[in-house]
Parts: structure tokens; sequence; C-alpha cells
């Protein structure tokens, strides 16, 4: 398959029951949903965990997708509605499907100093925060489209960019010349 | 000249891998599962569909296969009477022997 096919192509081929194009997909978002939900969980696996359960959910319910061209917010939408859920299903998820996370290349395993100092910052953020921050400024995400993910009002989005920037430069130490 | 987000450094250290071929390999493994499990759910419901249609249409089929009897008895006479004289007609009209004198008269 090409590597020039669009989103919607990829959907609209899944959705005849091509499991290449919808691992296509998969390949081409899943940097960016296990970002993202790394940094609103704090917790790698369980975010991968979560990230495998937001494909297999999209996967069941692709038939539903009204925008195909916008299959990454819609995967952001399931993201954060699973993470949400979290708390009551991480006691399920943790024992299932851990065993290949032992086959992850070194490099992705968590250590960084940088990488642990910001897991630490982000945890000291309320959750909605956290994932306000996490989409429009780790992840470049307009403040619309984050409003439109997390479904919330686009003021609330914009206030949660300023006062989380603000908490995680006092937190990390960083002289920052936009505060 | 735009100075560089201090924070950026930060996020990027937590990036998720841009290829993870294990993921995608264990997502597709639980896809699969999925797939035949709501194969094998539609039919064991298909299945019930059919055995509960069976079991409420009960009475009915006993009645028709009751009542059937009678009539396919005198169905299968008529079968096996058409079909011996086919068989004799087709032997009739392929043999290889003369027949008889008094058949060939009768013919």
């Amino acid at each position: 398959m090409s590597t020039q096919w669009t989103d919607a192509a990829l959907v609209a081929a899944a959705r005849s029951g091509s499991d290449s194009a919808f691992a296509r997909l998969v390949d081409r978002h899943q940097q960016a949903v296990r970002s993202f939900l790394r940094r609103v969980c704090g917790h790698e696996a369980d975010a991968d965990d979560l990230a495998q359960e937001t494909f297999l959910a999209a996967w069941t319910a692709l038939r539903t997708l009204q925008d195909p061209e916008r299959v990454r917010s819609w995967l952001f939408g399931i993201a954060w509605r699973r993470a949400q859920g979290m708390a009551r299903s991480m006691s399920r998820t943790r024992r299932r499907e851990t065993d290949w996370q032992a086959e992850r290349p070194e490099h992705d395993q968590p250590g960084t100093e940088l990488n642990i100092a910001m897991q630490q910052a982000l945890a000291q953020l309320p959750p909605d925060q956290r994932a306000v921050v996490a989409l429009c400024l780790a992840g470049d995400w307009s403040h619309a489209d984050a409003a439109a993910i997390l479904e919330m009002p686009l003021g609330t989005v914009k206030s949660h960019v300023l006062r989380g920037r603000a908490r995680l430069v006092e937190i990390l130490g960083v002289r920052d010349d936009e505060t | 000249m735009t100075r560089p987000d201090p924070l950026k450094a930060f996020f990027e250290a937590g990036e998720a891998p841009a290829a993870d071929p294990a993921f995608r390999t264990v997502l597709m493994q639980r896809i699969a599962q999925r797939r035949l499990r709501l194969a094998l759910a539609r039919a064991a419901l298909a299945g019930l569909a059919v055995f509960v249609a069976l079991l409420l249409l009960r009475p009915v089929i006993l009645m028709l296969a009751l009542g059937l009897s009678a009539s396919l008895g005198e169905a299968l006479l008529v079968l096996a009477v058409v079909g011996l004289a086919a068989f004799a007609g087709h032997y009739v009209i392929t043999r290889t022997a003369q027949l008889p004198g008094w058949v060939q008269r009768l013919l």
C-alpha cells in the first residue's frame, strides 16, 4: 500500500475489511496518541494499555466516524474518554497484555531525567489541565481543536493552557520569557 | 528570532517511539481475536434462533411429518414405477443383443 494514502482513504479501506489499512492508521497515529496518554496518565505501561484499548475501540466504531479526514482528533477523543475512566479500568487492564512491553527497545523505557521531571510536574496538575497542556503545549493542537477533543469550552482551554504552562515552568524551574 | 520553548525538551523526552512493531502486532492480534469472538457470537445467536424457531414450530412440523407419511408412500410407488419404466425403456433402446422373437412381435 502506498505511503501517500490519506487518512480518509485508509479509513475507507479499513471499513471495507482491510486489516493492513487499519495497521497503517495505527502506525501513523500511535506515537501521538501514546504520547498524549503518557502525559495524561503519568504511567507509561498504563498509557500504552489505554492506547491499545483506544485503537481497539476505534476499530469497533470505525463506521461511526463521520469525518475520516479528522481521524486523529477522533482517536484523541476516544483516548481522552478512556483516560477519564482509567481509575476504574486500570485494575483490569494492568493484568492484561503486558508481555509485549518487555520486548520494547531500550530507548523506549522511562528513565531520562527530563522525562521523569516532566512526568512529576504534570502529575501536580489537575487532570483536565494536564490534558490541555498535553494537547496544546506538547502536541501543538490548536485551542479550538483541543476544546473539541476534550469537550470543554474554548475559554476553559485557554485558561488551562496559561495556568498549566505557568505551573510547569515554576515546578521545573526553567526560565520562560513568555510569562 | 523567537527563542526556543524551554518546555520543549521536557516534552520531547516523553514522546512515544515513532515506530513500534510490537505495539501494532499485539493490537492486530487483539483485533483478530475480537473479530473471531464476534463471528462466534453471531453464529451462536443464529443457531439459537434456529433452535428456538424449531422448538416453537415443533407441533406444526410433527403434524406435517405424520400427514406426509401416507401420501409419501403413494409418491414413492409412482416414482418406482416410473423409474422401472425408464430403466426398461433405456435398456430396449440401447440394447446390443437381439430381443426374443415374441417381444419383437409385441414391439
